[in-house]
């Protein structure tokens, strides 16, 4: 068979350098690769430069009513704040003041200064209708309402942003506080009760943004107040700040830089290696197809999976080229363009420095994963297309998955953890993030290894996609056909399959998974409404309700209206009570070698359960309800739906002859992914292999189910005995309990179970082939 | 050379259930010969030459070229074979000289027998003048000669061409047609599938009638028409064709049939 003939790189070489020189002649691929990042950067440099200066802010007109009556220090100079008050003196000239004190400069402000008065007059009567009706009443509530767009309308025709009105009597106020503190001949009543500035300021973002620019001098101001009252009263300036902590940055501008740099590069690396890879691969399988080449190159002695190694390695190049071309690109225009802006504020500093050269050396190491995996990705997506437009539409949700992946990685604060290093993107994304900021740690790299391997088996299994599609007579030569919802629909009824296609089985997990998502708020919310009594029970019979809704039901209904052979797809023949016993026997083994197993592997996980939900299970499961009733939830239900669904409806869509491998560990994953809980995925997933074995090998759903029921019954057994425990002496020899008092299997038991497993593996009876 | 049998093939259709494209097929060809499929568009001429060629796979029976099976040895079968067809698409960006080379270096060839090989097919096919035009600029003539020297470049002993003059002028179409009988003449064994009376008379040694996937009639040009008594093989076929029909209830053209 062709299966054993080993690869030609040969024919692979050959084939690489002409779709290689191929997509060098495209100058629409070449624009979009390599010349656009090169020339991007810069150009968005460029404009930035430009936008700073058309967008620079108009000054905000503030105007002061009662100047006269500011005590020192001097709060404003002529038409603005004196500059003393500005924490940024940038923001010096974004705020023009007019007082009144000096004759107005044109008639647009001496509108503005009679609109103000008006203002004033206005926020007077307001008071007087808040001082004389205490009560909130409706006609209070209008009347203020009407008096608020009132002074709200005349702020903004008279183009004032801000208004500070300061009462008249404040300097005389503030001085006879001062003279009290000074001699000390403070009253007993609250030397704070006189009448205070007032800020009136309407609505409207750029009002809003000038109002805290003002509140922020002010705030500066009324420091320097503070200071010279306690200088007065013979006290010292740092009176009001006892503690004014140092902060010292050791780390210099490198290391700051090198934080910038560990943000900005996983996202553009990511993003840029599937846009190197999607373009060619577009036009290499999707392109191939449209122009009638691709049976052309079917024909040619190269088989298919040397033609999809070649096609990979050619856009893995383009993935490659555009990510350092993009990462070069950025990198100088971000450096120049800092490096502008410091030589023009010598406050800010240096500038960015460039990242380390260890740094830069884990990006290339950690491109490659990456580029491997979007390339073979991409690749299967525009096989799969039959055209090249159709291939342009799998762009988007692909941006937008690796997006949402590549966001959560680069969020502030996320660290590397053992779990990440299985999630594809987030894994290498997360390291590399690390790596920039400190290339040398041993506690980030001894996590290289291990993300480097989980990346690439993605990026194998993407290939290993690839080349399924290559062979796929249905992919390789898809018709146009016109989709027509009323004949689907008929065919559905009328030409029904014995056996479930892949459309069935996705929307049975669709149901599964949405449902599940779906269901969580609400029954939370409605389990949080019921009293502490009744709320077990009730989550035992809402477990049990939705295993049965969403997991039974649609397998079932979909099996029993849209397939003919509904006993051979459920598997509903019967077992021998030998195959029965087994799976009861592989259970029973199974269970402590998984229990330890998972104890051991608990750095691994993320901590899974949110806080609370652990005493909530422990209720459930607790003394407080019948054994009956959880043995039902827990391991009776969950064992019939799942295996239903899982070994019934969608291992037989898998099974198909010299598939098998493949379907029991695809099924596994798809029984683990509803677990949704990472440790439960793990461990279902484990679980599904020995269950689909099972199912294939017995013939029958029953073992499955047996197996199931006694593997979750057992768990339920154990949780219900590890309250009241203590070990009989004549078990210690295989059972302790440790220091957090949970039930452990000692190595003795453990080597029993592992024997027993395998030797009941391969006792499992095999169904006679039908006559 | 070529051993056809009981071939079958099925596709899904989401409009007509499932489609049987060819349904159990026999025929042998040997060398120095040219076997004609002559049948209407979507008689199940292209699946045979795919399921030839190795492109598609069976659903059933079986075909073996040069003593290679097509399913158990398609590789070995690609490497026998030339494959032409009306669809098999030339690549925009590259020169005549260039595909030809690049599909020569499939085949294993080392580079003197290639050049050697090239020259002379371009001679015969006298293509020296755009030998080095990229191909998304040559007249669609010149693009089937620069498939055809594809085709040729190895020397293979079995041709498989599906209606390779679909397009062509007359000026080409023949100059395909001479060049197919030169080919015969040097020992190859051909296999033809065209719709068009005219190419098939003149070409064929053998000729096989298809329609919906099945073979009407198979035989020289003398013995099919003997058999049958018609004068001409237009006749004849049209005749097949409309026996079929009327069983299956369509009309020759193979519209529905309306109820007077």
């Amino acid at each position: 068979m062709t299966g054993r003939t080993p690869i030609d790189f040969g024919k692979v070489l050959i084939v690489f350098r002409r779709e290689l020189r191929d997509q060098l002649r495209d100058r629409r691929t070449l624009f979009m690769v390599m010349v656009l990042p090169v020339l991007l950067y810069p150009a968005l440099g460029i404009g930035m430069l430009q936008m700073a200066v058309v967008f620079s802010e108009k000054p905000r007109t503030v105007v002061l009513l009662g100047a006269e009556s500011l005590p020192e220090p001097q709060l404003f100079v002529e038409n603005g704040f004196a500059p003393r008050w500005f924490g940024n003196q940038a923001d010096v000239g974004r705020l023009t003041v007019e007082t009144g004190t000096l004759p107005p400069a044109d008639t647009a402000s001496e509108n503005r200064l009679e609109a103000a008065q008006r203002v004033q007059q206005l926020y007077r009567d307001r008071l007087k209708i808040l001082d004389s009706s205490p009560d909130s009443s409706p006609s209070l509530s209008t009347d203020l309402q009407r008096i608020n767009e009132t002074i709200s309308v005349t702020l903004r025709d008279a183009a004032i942003d801000v208004l500070v009105v300061i009462p008249p009597d404040f300097a005389d106020n503030l001085r006879k506080i001062d003279r009290q503190i000074a001699n000390r001949e403070l009253s007993p009543e609250d030397p704070s009760d006189y009448s205070r500035p007032v800020i009136l300021v309407s609505g409207d973002e750029k009002s809003l943004i000038a109002s805290r620019r003002v509140q922020r001098v002010l705030e500066s101001w009324e420091q320097e107040l503070l200071r010279m009252r306690l200088e007065a009263a013979g006290l010292p300036r740092s009176l009001p700040s006892p503690v004014a902590a140092t902060v010292v940055k050791v780390g210099g501008d490198n290391q700051e830089s090198a934080l910038v740099w560990s943000k900005l590069y996983p996202v553009i690396l990511v993003l840029m290696t599937v846009t190197g890879a999607f373009y060619p691969a577009v036009d290499l399988a999707a392109g191939e197809k449209e122009r009638g080449t691709m049976e052309t190159l079917l024909i040619s002695p190269a088989r298919r999976i040397e033609l999809v190694l070649a096609k990979f390695f050619t856009i893995l190049v383009f993935s490659l080229a555009t990510a350092v071309l993009n990462l070069v690109s950025l990198g100088l225009t971000a450096g120049y363009m800092v490096g502008l802006a410091g030589n023009t504020s010598p406050a800010s500093g240096s500038g960015l420095a460039p990242p380390p050269t260890g740094g830069l050396a884990w990006i290339l190491v950690m491109l490659i994963p990456l580029a491997a995996l979007f390339s073979a990705l991409c690749l299967a997506l525009a096989t799969f297309a039959k055209s090249t437009r159709e291939g342009q539409y799998y762009l988007t949700p692909l941006m937008i998955v690796t997006s949402i992946l590549v966001a959560m990685a680069a969020s502030p604060g996320v660290e590397l953890q053992p779990f990440h290093v299985v999630l594809p993107v987030i894994g290498p994304a997360l390291l590399l993030k690390q790596l920039l900021i400190d290339p040398t740690r041993t506690e980030t790299l001894v996590y290289l290894a291990p993300v480097l391997v989980a990346s690439f088996t993605y990026a194998g299994l993407a290939l290993w996609w690839a080349v399924a599609q290559f062979h796929s007579e249905e992919v390789l030569f898809r018709e146009a056909e016109r989709f027509d919802l009323r004949l689907w629909l008929k065919r559905l009824w009328t030409n029904k399959p014995a056996l479930p296609g892949p459309g069935g089985a996705i929307c049975c997990l669709t149901i599964a998974l949405l449902g599940q998502l779906l269901l969580m708020q609400p029954a939370s919310r409605w389990l949080a409404s019921l009293s502490d009594a009744d709320r077990p029970g009730a989550a035992i019979w809402l477990l049990i309700g939705q295993q049965i809704f969403l997991i039974l039901t649609p397998a079932l209904l979909l099996g029993a209206v849209l397939l003919t052979d509904v006993r051979r797809t459920f598997r509903l023949r019967t077992a021998s009570t030998t195959a029965v016993a087994v799976a009861v026997g592989l259970a029973l083994a199974l269970h402590p070698l998984i229990q330890e197993l998972m104890q051991h592997l608990e750095w691994f996980f993320p901590p899974g359960l949110p806080e609370g939900s652990h005493e909530f299970l422990e209720q459930l499961l607790g003394p407080s309800q019948p054994a009956w009733l959880i043995l039902l939830a827990i391991a009776i239900t969950p064992a019939v739906c799942e295996e239903f669904l899982f070994r019934g409806y969608v291992l037989s869509c898998l099974d198909r002859p010299g598939r098998q491998r493949a379907a029991i560990v695809i099924s596994s994953m798809a029984f683990g992914a509803i677990h949704m809980i990472p440790q439960q995925v793990f461990y279902a997933t484990l679980l599904g292999l020995i269950l689909g074995t099972l199912a294939l090998r017995t013939g029958s759903l029953w073992p499955c189910l047996a197996f199931h029921a006694t593997f979750n019954g057992i768990a339920v057994v154990r949780e219900r005995l590890a309250i009241s425990s203590e070990i009989p002496g004549s078990l210690d020899w295989i059972l302790s309990i440790d220091e957090a008092g949970s039930l452990r299997y000692d190595w003795p038991l453990l080597a029993i179970a592992a024997a027993s497993l395998l030797l009941l593996l391969r006792v499992v009876p095999r169904r006679q082939p039908p006559a | 050379m070529i051993h056809v049998h009981q071939l079958s093939k099925r596709f899904p259709d989401l409009r007509r259930g499932e489609i049987i494209a060819l349904d159990q097929v026999s025929f042998d060809v040997s060398p120095g010969e040219v076997f004609g499929l002559l049948g209407p568009n979507g008689a199940g001429k292209t699946t045979c030459l795919r399921l030839l060629s190795t492109i598609l796979t069976p659903s059933a029976g079986t075909a073996t070229i040069d003593g290679r099976d097509i399913v158990t040895d398609p590789d070995g079968i690609r490497a026998r074979i030339g494959f032409l067809s009306g669809t098999t698409g030339l690549y925009d960006r590259m020169t005549a000289r260039e595909t030809v080379e690049y599909f020569g270096r499939l085949y294993g060839m080392d580079e003197s027998a290639l050049a050697e090989s090239i020259d002379q097919i371009f001679t015969t096919l006298k293509m020296h003048d755009f030998a080095d035009t990229l191909a998304g600029r040559l007249s669609t003539g010149m693009r089937q000669k620069v498939s055809i020297a594809r085709a040729l470049v190895h020397d293979p002993p079995v041709l498989i061409f599906d209606e390779p003059t679909t397009g062509l002028d007359v000026l080409v179409a023949r100059a395909v047609l001479d060049t197919i009988a030169a080919l015969k003449e040097q020992g190859k064994c051909i296999i033809y599938s065209t719709h068009i009376m005219r190419e098939a008379e003149r070409l064929c040694d053998r000729l096989a009638i298809i329609h919906r996937g099945r073979i009407l009639s198979s035989g020289t040009q003398a013995e099919l028409l003997a058999a049958s008594g018609h004068r001409e093989l237009e006749e004849l076929f049209f005749d097949l064709v409309s026996q079929v029909e009327t069983e299956t209830g369509r009309e020759p053209n193979g519209n529905p049939r309306v109820a007077p």
